[in-house]
């Protein structure tokens, strides 16, 4: 019993000495990190800057891909890139992982929080420590974070759907739209946008209704199934988040195998990331298929975080090395649209 | 003749799993600390400190489960559950002390619910907790509509997010709560029919042991600790969320093990329990700092918990 207790005893002991034992370094000139980097400040003007980018988890092939970029502007730019986030898109273990990043006094952090009011106190303790922050892909407005570097505005996506799905079906017909949730801010904005665009647009598309899945991949196949026997003479699909377009596609296809559907007669566009949906478009299901690279949104992140690190502006219109001119409005980056079809769907890796 | 003092001298080591605990945390405090100038910092050692409280107070109820021979599962839901709650209350106009209260409630009665079933009508612990875990999580959706709740007032993030001379206020509560149960296991009747218990059920029955009474006491205390450990949460993350605590309960089981602690009963402790804890953070926080993807983190924690597990027979 007693050795159990001092065993403790000794261990928080040594916990402790090894703790202390470098508080004087790390309040002076914190000698073991000799070399140029001493402080976030310091660092950011040397040539060992170095950036956290951080997805909400890790696994799904969008944020490999996203990863790739993140990487490519490491390399282009000679700085470090530690691309890294939990197996779980899990709040709390993101900013464990956030965290311990400060300790390693990295130069910048990007990233796509799992819930954006918990971020606001570890965003503000990286401000403290003079870290730049850019939130990227999923937005925390009201922290500390200086830019959100966004694919489009959700208004864009709408009206980039919308007139697509316009151009297909010449500008005639009944269209249905498919979201994730009816009460999700970023559907029901891009859902209006839409809508508005067909409006003024598209005076004969008529939009006969809207139906959410939840994010439920077996409901949005049912919430397909369901539209084309209620609506006989719908003409077009609109998906607007990633498992919406594909589960209609599949639905259309073997609708068209069992006969009860021609061939072209329904016109699909969404959002989906081309690997899901690359079947359907060379089958012809879907003919235009609207995505983001999310390797140009990784390799943007860098880019503007290693600007911001170097007390750079970003401006409106700004080319970034490789990628192009970026649009700035505000706080928001935008990276823009991306259309894939037959002739480029086998070029991407996501 | 030189085999057996080989024996000999390699004994104590066998023996006293403390000591190799303590040796296996050392080497790896040296290896971090060659691999990334940040790791032995007191910066870090006490970010570190301030992320293994909610597992830390977990762990301290979840070893003594374990010794009694029982398992409970439902502790990462029960947490959502009382975040969430402690959520609502606040957000339904209630000071938020007598919020933090409403959770401790909340978490206790689910730990009661399981104490119930499990010491009373003597069901498989490990499906009642399932069962929880399942119903309970699905209640915090439904509670809340899988929204966030955030936006507290600022003493309640004292919790959380300040420290006393340096040190996070939650880790000296962790480290107190330590202490505390570490005397009750060793210094009351209390603990020994908790070891009493891992081993021989029946005999301590049948020495007019009120086993009922302290398998209860046991369900409710690992709810009433999920609970504060949710309330920490929430300060230190400023937010109340569905998914809080979700898989929480692998940590707390692989750190209880890792500490020694034996998974059928009856052996085990919880200062085991703390060198393990101390163990899989500062592992995973090493890995986080060398920038080591979490992938093979995975992997690696995975190995220790098969060592550790390896070396308990049936």
């Amino acid at each position: 019993m007693k050795k159990i207790g001092s065993t403790l005893a000794i261990g928080l002991l040594a916990f402790a000495l090894a703790a202390c034992g470098n508080l004087g370094n790390n309040g002076g000139a914190n000698t073991p990190s000799a070399g140029g980097d001493t402080s976030a400040t310091a660092a950011s003007s040397s040539e060992s800057r170095s950036y956290f980018i951080n997805p909400k988890s890790i696994g799904p092939a969008y944020w490999a891909a996203a990863e790739k970029g993140a990487k490519q502007a490491g390399t282009d730019l000679g700085v470090e890139v530690i691309f890294n986030a939990p197996t779980e898109a899990d709040s709390a273990k993101q900013i464990n992982m956030i965290q311990d990043m400060l300790t390693r006094q990295v130069s910048g952090i990007g990233v796509s929080p799992n819930d954006a009011k918990a971020v606001g106190p570890v965003f503000k303790k990286a401000a403290d420590q003079n870290v730049q922050i850019v939130t990227w892909d999923s937005d925390a407005p009201e922290t500390d974070r200086k830019y959100y570097v966004a694919p489009a505005t959700d208004e864009e996506v709408g009206q980039k759907l919308a007139q697509t799905i316009g151009d297909e079906l010449g500008g005639k017909g009944q269209v249905a739209f498919m979201v994730a949730g009816l009460g999700a801010q970023n559907q029901i904005a891009k859902a209006d946008a839409a809508k508005a665009h067909l409006a003024a647009n598209y005076r004969d598309i008529e939009v006969v209704t809207t139906v959410a899945s939840d994010d439920d991949q077996q409901k949005a196949f049912a919430n397909a199934q369901n539209l084309i026997k209620t609506y006989p003479e719908l003409k077009g699909i609109i998906g607007f988040a990633g498992g919406e377009s594909p589960a209609a596609a599949e639905v259309i296809e073997q609708a068209v195998k069992a006969g009860t559907l021609k061939q072209g007669q329904i016109a699909l566009t969404g959002i989906a990331v081309p690997s899901l949906v690359k079947n359907y478009v060379h089958n012809g299901t879907i003919t235009t298929d609207i995505i983001w690279d999310p390797g140009i949104l990784g390799y943007v992140t860098v880019y503007v975080l290693d600007q911001l690190a170097q007390g750079n502006e970003i401006t409106d219109g700004m080319e970034v090395p490789n990628v192009g001119p970026i649009k700035v409005d505000g706080q928001n980056i935008f990276i823009g649209m991306l259309e894939v079809t037959k002739d480029n769907v086998d070029t991407f890796s996501f | 003749m030189s085999t057996s003092l080989l024996f000999r001298a390699i004994q104590p080591f066998r023996v006293n799993k403390m000591l190799t605990l303590l040796l296996l945390f050392a080497a790896m405090l040296v290896f971090f600390s060659t691999r990334s100038p940040y790791f032995l910092t007191f910066n870090n050692f006490m970010n570190v400190l301030n992320q293994m409280v909610e597992v830390g107070l977990i762990a301290i109820p979840m070893t003594l489960v374990i010794i009694s021979g029982a398992m409970d599962l439902s502790v990462g839901a029960i947490l959502g559950l009382s975040a969430v709650s402690l959520g609502l209350a606040y957000e339904s106009g209630m000071n938020i002390w007598l919020s933090v209260i409403v959770a401790l409630l909340v978490g206790s009665l689910c730990g009661s619910v399981n104490g119930y079933l499990i010491a009373r009508h003597r069901m498989q612990a490990i499906i009642v907790t399932i069962g929880m875990l399942v119903m309970l999580r699905g209640m915090i959706y439904v509670l809340n509509e899988g929204r966030p709740i955030s936006g507290y007032p600022e003493p309640f993030y004292f919790l959380g997010q300040h420290a006393i001379a340096g040190i996070p206020v939650n880790a000296i509560f962790l480290i107190v709560m330590f202490l505390i149960a570490t005397f009750a296991m060793r210094r009351t009747r209390f603990g020994t029919y908790v070891y009493g218990l891992g081993n021989n059920e029946e005999a301590v029955r049948y020495s007019g042991v009120p086993v009922v009474r302290i398998r209860f006491t046991l369900f409710v205390l690992s709810g009433l600790f999920s609970a504060m450990a949710g309330v920490f949460l929430v300060s230190r993350l400023a937010s109340a969320e569905a998914t809080s605590g979700t898989n929480i309960e692998l940590d707390v089981i692989t750190a209880t093990l890792i500490g020694g602690t034996h998974i059928f009963g009856g052996r085990g402790s919880l200062t085991g329990t703390f060198m393990g804890l101390l163990i899989i953070v500062f592992l995973r926080n090493g890995l986080n700092l060398m920038g080591v993807s979490v992938l093979y983190q995975s992997v690696i924690l995975g190995i220790l918990i098969l060592i550790a597990v390896g070396k308990q027979k049936v």
